[in-house]
This record gives C-alpha cells, sequence and structure tokens, in this order.
C-alpha cells in the first residue's frame, strides 16, 4: 500500500487493536487471535490496493482480520467456535453479568454477536464470514440480541 | 436496552491483553526471501554485538525501527537539552529543573493519525528520570516538551498540548493515571467521543465547529479506565471559561519617565516608562519615537515588577528579558537597531550582562526596570550578549538566563535571508 495508507493502517491498528484481537478470539479462540491480528495487517500491508478512504479502509481490514481468524481456526481441526470467545475477552470479575450472558449464548450467536457489534461487519459479510445465509445471521443476531437483554436487564439490581 | 447500549457494555466488558507491536506488523508484511538471502548466525550475532549482549529479538525491533526521523530524534534532545554557550561562558542554569537524559532508543512513534491535510505524528521518548518529551509532527501540530517526573496531579489530570497552524488544531495528551484505557472528549450540544490511549497517549484533530470558536467547542476531556469508569477530568481544555484579560491604565500623576536612550541608524530614540494603577498594581511601558510598541500599551498587572513567566514551563522566574528589534539583512547593520526591556523583582537587585567574548557589563535599573540599547559592537557573531545573570542584595548570583545568542537573523547584519523577523533572543 501507499505511505498514506500504510499510515492510516498503522493508525487503524493502534486505535482498534482490542477490538480486532476480542473479535479474532471470538473466531479463532483466545490463544490465535494476536497472530490472526498481526497477519491481518501484515497482508492489510503488502497489499497493493487498498480504499483510499477510512471507512473503507477499516471495512476491508475487518475482511481481512475475520478471514485471516477463520484460517487460523481451519489449520486446529480440534478446535471449534464452541471455545471461541471463552473466558479470554470476558473478565467475570469485572462485569459477571455480562460474562455469564455471553457465556449463556450458543457459540454462532457469540460469533455473531461481537462481528455484528464490535466489528462493525454487514449482515452480508458476516454471512460469507460463517458461511451461512445473510437471513440465518438476521435472526440469529436478533435472537442473540434478545437473549443478552433478558440476561442483563435480568440481573440488573 | 439499545443496540447502542449493547455495543458498549460488549467493549467495556473486553479484557484483551495489550500487546500491540506494530514494527511486528511490518516485519510479517516484508517478503521472506529477504530474510532467508542473510545468514541466520551472521544477523543473530550482527544483532548481539551491536546490542552489547542484548536479546537479539527485541535489538532486532529497535534497529528496523525507521520511524523516528533523524529531526525529530534532534528535536527531543534538544526539548530536554538547549545547547550550552559554545564560548566558555558559566553553563545554563534558567532551567532549573533536573529533566535528566534521554534513554537511548527510546524515541518511538506512538501515534499517527490521518487528517484530510495529511498524517501527524506523536514522537515519545523516556528520560532516566521517569519522564518524558513528546513532540508532535504535521498539519496543526509541531511542538512539543518534556515531563520531568512524568508524575499526574490532580490539577492537571491530562498533560496535553494544543498547537495550531495552517488552519489545523491538534489537541494531544498523556492520561498516566493507574489503569487509564481510553479518554472521552466532550463538546458542547454533541455527544463525547471515545479514544482508546496509545501507550497512555491520545491524538485528535479537532475539527472546525468543535474549536473554541465553532458551535460545538470541545468542554472537557474525561480519563476512562477499560469498564468506563471516569477516573480524571480536565476542564475547559480550550479556555472557553478563561477570565478575560483585564487592562488598566496608570494615574496620571503617577506616570513617569524612567529613562530615554537615543537609537543607532537613525532608529529614533526609546524610552521607559512606569506608573501605578487604582488597584495597586505598577505599571510599564515603553515607546519608541513616542509610539507604543506593544499591546496593551500600559501592562498593569500582577506580575508586572514583581515576576515573570519562563517558557516552555510557565515557572515565576524574576527577571523579565525582552528585545525590540529592527533589521533588513539586505540592508546589513547599516539598518536597523536592537534593543532589551524588562524588569528584575526581589532577590534580584542588579543585573549584569555577559557576552560571547567574555566581556561583560551592568545594566542600570530604574526602580526596578531597565532599557538598554545593544551597541554595533555587540550584533557580530561571538561578542553578542549570552548571558543574563541576576545578583541579590548580598552580590550573591541568584539567576542566571541563556540568551541564545547563535540564533539566526537576531541582530542587525547582512544576510539576505533575514527581513524583519521581529524575532529577539531569550
Amino acid at each position: 500500500v501507499t505511505g498514506e495508507s500504510a499510515a492510516a493502517l498503522e493508525a487503524l491498528y493502534r486505535e482498534r487493536y482490542p477490538r480486532f484481537v476480542a473479535t479474532a478470539a471470538a473466531i479463532a479462540g483466545p490463544e490465535q487471535a494476536h497472530d490472526a491480528v498481526q497477519d491481518a495487517f501484515a497482508r492489510a500491508l503488502r497489499a497493493r490496493r487498498a480504499p483510499a478512504d477510512a471507512d473503507g479502509l477499516e471495512r476491508y481490514v475487518w475482511r481481512i482480520v475475520a478471514n485471516t481468524a477463520k484460517d487460523a481456526l481451519k489449520r486446529r481441526p480440534e478446535a471449534s467456535l464452541d471455545e471461541a470467545l471463552a473466558l479470554h475477552a470476558i473478565d467475570q470479575a469485572r462485569d459477571p453479568a455480562i460474562a455469564e450472558a455471553l457465556r449463556g449464548l450458543p457459540p454462532r450467536r457469540r460469533a455473531v454477536v461481537f462481528l455484528f457489534h464490535l466489528a462493525d461487519l454487514s449482515l452480508a459479510e458476516i454471512a460469507e464470514l460463517l458461511g451461512i445465509s445473510q437471513g440465518t445471521v438476521s435472526a440469529t443476531l436478533a435472537q442473540a440480541r434478545e437473549a443478552l437483554r433478558q440476561a442483563l436487564e435480568g440481573a440488573t439490581p | 436496552m439499545t443496540d447502542d447500549q449493547l455495543a458498549i457494555c460488549l467493549d467495556a466488558a473486553l479484557v484483551v491483553e495489550d500487546r500491540r507491536d506494530w514494527l511486528d506488523v511490518q516485519r510479517r508484511a516484508r517478503p521472506r526471501r529477504r530474510w532467508l538471502t542473510r545468514p541466520p548466525g551472521l544477523l543473530a550475532a550482527a544483532l548481539v554485538v551491536a546490542g552489547g549482549g542484548s536479546l537479539a529479538l527485541g535489538l532486532g525491533a529497535k534497529l528496523l525501527d525507521k520511524d523516528v526521523p533523524p529531526k525529530v530524534r534532534s528535536q527531543l534532545q534538544h526539548a530536554l537539552d538547549p545547547p550550552e554557550p559554545a564560548d566558555g561562558a558559566p553553563p545554563w542554569v534558567g532551567q532549573m529543573e533536573h529533566l535528566g537524559k534521554i534513554v537511548k532508543g527510546s524515541e518511538h512513534r506512538v501515534l499517527r493519525v490521518q487528517t484530510p491535510k495529511g498524517p501527524i505524528s506523536l514522537y515519545v521518548a523516556r528520560t532516566t528520570r521517569g519522564g518524558y518529551c513528546v513532540m508532535t509532527q504535521g498539519p496543526g501540530a509541531g511542538g512539543g516538551g518534556c515531563n520531568s517526573t512524568g508524575k499526574v496531579f490532580p490539577r492537571y489530570p491530562i498533560d496535553y498540548g494544543l498547537m495550531a497552524s495552517r488552519g489545523s488544531q491538534v489537541l494531544d495528551g498523556h492520561a498516566g493515571q493507574k489503569g487509564a484505557y481510553a479518554v472521552s472528549i466532550r463538546f458542547r450540544g454533541l455527544p463525547a467521543k471515545r479514544i482508546v490511549l496509545t501507550e497512555g497517549w491520545f491524538l485528535y484533530p479537532i475539527p472546525r465547529a468543535r474549536r473554541a470558536a465553532g458551535k460545538h467547542p470541545i468542554v472537557a476531556v474525561d480519563v476512562l479506565s477499560q469498564s468506563g469508569h471516569r477516573l480524571a477530568t480536565l476542564h475547559d481544555p480550550l479556555g472557553l471559561n478563561r477570565p478575560k484579560p483585564h487592562f488598566t491604565t496608570p494615574i496620571p500623576s503617577s506616570v513617569r519617565l524612567l529613562s530615554s536612550q537615543e537609537l543607532p541608524n537613525d532608529g529614533g530614540t526609546v524610552t521607559l516608562w512606569d506608573g501605578r494603577d487604582r488597584e495597586g498594581h505598577r505599571c510599564f511601558r515603553h515607546l519608541r519615537n513616542g509610539k507604543s510598541q506593544q499591546s496593551p500599551v500600559w501592562e498593569c498587572r500582577a506580575e508586572t515588577n514583581r515576576y515573570w513567566f519562563a517558557p516552555p514551563t510557565g515557572r515565576h522566574i524574576p527577571v523579565r528579558w525582552e528585545m525590540g528589534l529592527r533589521n533588513d539583512g539586505r540592508k546589513g547593520a547599516e539598518f536597523g537597531h536592537a534593543y532589551a526591556y524588562g524588569w528584575a523583582a526581589p532577590p534580584v537587585v542588579s543585573l549584569k550582562l555577559r557576552f560571547q567574548d567574555g566581556s561583560q557589563r551592568a545594566i542600570p535599573l530604574h526602580d526596578g526596570d531597565y532599557l538598554y540599547v545593544v551597541p554595533k559592537a555587540n550584533w557580530p557573531a561571538g561578542h553578542r550578549p549570552s548571558i543574563l545573570l541576576g545578583y541579590d542584595a548580598n552580590g550573591r548570583q541568584v539567576f542566571r538566563q541563556f540568551l541564545y545568542p547563535r540564533q539566526h537573523c537576531i541582530y542587525p547584519g547582512h544576510d539576505p535571508l533575514c527581513k524583519n523577523l521581529g524575532m529577539g533572543t531569550g
């Protein structure tokens, strides 16, 4: 990428690193998350063409991060989305209600929630990433939100 | 609970070990072949030799760090350690804080933010006394300074800088609180903007509407923990509620002419005046050929004849040194003039000026004020005023200020590049 895009990539990396890692952890598992993010940004740096505008660039990187994390997951046949998220990204002591609510979600719902709310990916992009239809993503997201709302509002003293 | 609230909850609950390492990303982005062509043993040996036994991998990162341009390294060093006089005169002690030295190799770029006018970078270096020096570069930025200890004081929860140039404005800052994770910049009439800190630092190019004169100016900056808990608040960084300057003039009967001196090259006369206003403050002004060279014409303030502010720290010092200058490099030393004016407050009761050539002379004080026309003989480099010395009633030296005599274009002389910049020493 050009010097300006490289600078924009670096700024994005420095600002959004925690979100990228958390999302990568949601897909590939906590141990692979950091490596996946580093590799994804390296791939983005190597790319000959990248969107020039900030929003486009961020979406572009999110796709690479998600795909890289997915590739990392494929390299570990014993792994599954079940262990994704695990407890790595959720601090039980800090916010047990959220940890409990997320733990209570089925793995796919957890991944969809993270990809939609933290990675800001569109429904179509999530569908492509998880290999499911857009309608399924939409329905899964609605169910996940509802379950989280119930869990969190129920936990509120 | 709305979708936004849900996103905030999730964001706040995230606990991710911060292993940000951009150099590692850059290394991974390099073609592998480049590394395979180097004999691994030789490379490791070179790294160990160069690092005096440091871990090869860690040093490798340093060797590959091309993020800090030499100019920035020099600026960081200069911010901490201004050049001492090269004429054998005593070192500058105006900088009374002991800042230590820059930790070698600690200079690095912490942030780089893209703006429509180009990228802005923020560079930081650690000091041996636990403090840091910071430097920004880019449109709207350009400058920096040092923090002697890196400590956070409740009154100043964020060490911040506000810089403006070429129509851009940038707010940068460091939140050193334990557990500081992000800052939330609050605006008037708009939702706050949250910026995750990088090594405790943030950089915010301020859009026009969010500046002091805009519709939605910044009103405060909160330091947040990872869970969103507010750790500290910096109020009114733009100075929106700062008291307006209050100008008064002296009581006419109190006005006195303290000194009148002729300027060289037919520059006319420069005069020094004092007085006292109704609030009891001393007043100060100087005129050239009867016209004021400053605004407001009269300075009647709490600090007048009592103390002055040492740039860039703003510490109180007893002596004020200002220069009036007129030059034009195309016309040479046959044009223009240079004079110094100011005041000396207790404990300083007498002033002496030391020149680059080692000579020195007393500067007469008139009820604490002084006016000194720099003679033509002291304009050329090598003969310029280099150090201002202040003595107490017992003849003890209690003040010393380095005057940067090698600064370009500060005295009249022949140099086509020097127009009348209005610059002075000190």
